[in-house]
């Protein structure tokens, strides 16, 4: 029965996550399959399949398994992406994990590399930390480590924002970038400093600072237009446009506001403002 | 120059179409719930906005100054510049987020195609 492993391998080749599942239940019920080996071919399974009708009778064959305790977080765990929508994020206790594979001596996955670079982080060596994500990164290519290795980028400039070091944190910021030109918070996070905080002097630069983040912004409202996208759009057309009119830049101010009328058309007092300045 | 650092209109809550009994109704509202003792530069605010639009000759001014670009400045500057406008620019994005994140002695949420990835790699 060791072969449940191959032969849900095949069927979900075979784009058969039907069969596949039929043979983890028959396998469960003849109990004569190890639980890890149900496991792991219910991953297999979840790895190429998000049915919510098979992942449901998963859960109901996993529920029936009678694990040894040092398996019970696995089989846990496992039972939880049944119940996971397909992009969705699951809870994982850290350490009980850390137990099953240590109590299991199998090979430390990239996941726990992970874990051991947040604690360097959390011992206050974010640097560290940075190098050892990105070296998961570069022998993996996970895009989740790629996400927490950005998010490590955010939270060492906000720990540095936290001291009222603003240029350091700039500094983190931009470094990020470079590395994922895409990671909007960390644009927006720059584009609130450089506006608040770090000295870049003239309106004009301070508003070129938002311009990468307003294209994402712009792009990500056309693809998702019921998300929060368009009010931050809007807010930032509004805040400029304040501001240049304020500052007597009518022509940066009629861009600002012609801005803000193509995605907010309702906004009178932005029409009747836009068509007295350029009287 | 006629130049103004309020808009009246703005300060009394009404709109620019108003007639005098609605500019006396305003001030009467907001004296009661901004008196001066409490309130000063509110209450002076409020009495500068009234004698603004209860004579006709200044009322004509501030509506001229209201259109022209100054006088728009400055009446987007309240509309503009709220609040709103400020949480959606000025909140740092995924601080909650981020900061959750290190707190590794309890539950970490993590990606469900990540976790089959390294559930799989350990049972390999």
């Amino acid at each position: 029965m060791a072969s449940v492993v191959e032969s849900t391998r095949k069927a979900m080749d075979h784009n058969d996550p039907a069969s596949a599942v039929g043979e983890i239940e028959s396998c469960v019920l003849s109990g004569a399959c190890d639980t890890i080996v149900i496991c792991r071919a219910a991953l297999i399974v979840f790895s190429g399949c998000a049915d919510p009708s098979l992942c449901q009778r998963l859960s109901k064959a996993l529920s029936m398994l009678e694990p040894r305790p040092a398996e019970a977080y696995l089989v846990n765990l496992v039972i939880s992406l049944c119940n996971c929508e397909e992009n969705g994020r699951v809870d994982v206790g850290v350490l009980r994990l850390k137990e099953f594979i240590a109590a299991s001596s199998r090979r430390q996955p990239a996941i726990l590399a992970v874990w051991e670079a947040m604690g360097l982080f959390n011992q206050g060596k974010g640097r560290d930390a940075i190098e050892v994500l990105w070296r998961i990164y570069n022998s993996c290519g996970n895009l989740w480590v790629r996400d927490l290795l950005m998010k490590t980028y955010l939270r060492t400039a906000y720990n540095h924002i936290a001291k009222e070091q603003y240029e350091e944190a700039a500094e983190v910021l931009k470094e990020s970038l470079r590395a994922d030109s895409y990671n909007v918070p960390a644009l927006h996070t720059l584009a609130i400093l450089e506006t608040q905080k770090t000295s870049l002097s003239s309106l004009d630069q301070i508003e070129k600072s938002w311009r990468r983040l307003v294209e994402i912004w712009t792009a990500l409202d056309r693809a998702y237009p019921e998300q929060v996208f368009r009010d931050k759009l809007i807010a930032k057309y509004k805040y400029f446009a304040a501001r240049f009119l304020k500052a007597g830049s009518w022509d940066r101010a009629k861009v600002e506001l012609a801005n803000l009328i193509n995605i907010d058309s309702s906004n009178a007092l932005a029409k009747e403002v836009l068509a007295a300045i350029c009287e | 120059m006629f130049s103004l650092d309020i808009n009246p209109y703005e300060v009394l809550g009404i709109s620019p179409d108003a007639d005098v009994m609605e500019v006396r109704r305003a001030r009467r509202e907001l004296v009661l719930k901004y008196p001066n003792e409490l309130f000063p530069e509110r209450a002076q605010e409020i009495n500068k906005a009234f004698q603004l639009l209860t004579s006709r000759e200044k009322r004509r001014m501030v509506d001229a100054f209201l259109r022209s670009k100054a006088g728009c400045a400055l009446r987007v500057q309240k509309a503009f510049l709220s609040d709103e406008v400020y949480g959606e620019l000025f909140d740092y994005p995924d601080r909650a987020e981020v900061f959750e994140l290190f707190k590794l002695e309890g539950l970490v949420q993590v990606d469900r195609n990540a976790l089959i990835k390294s559930l799989l790699s350990i049972l390999e």
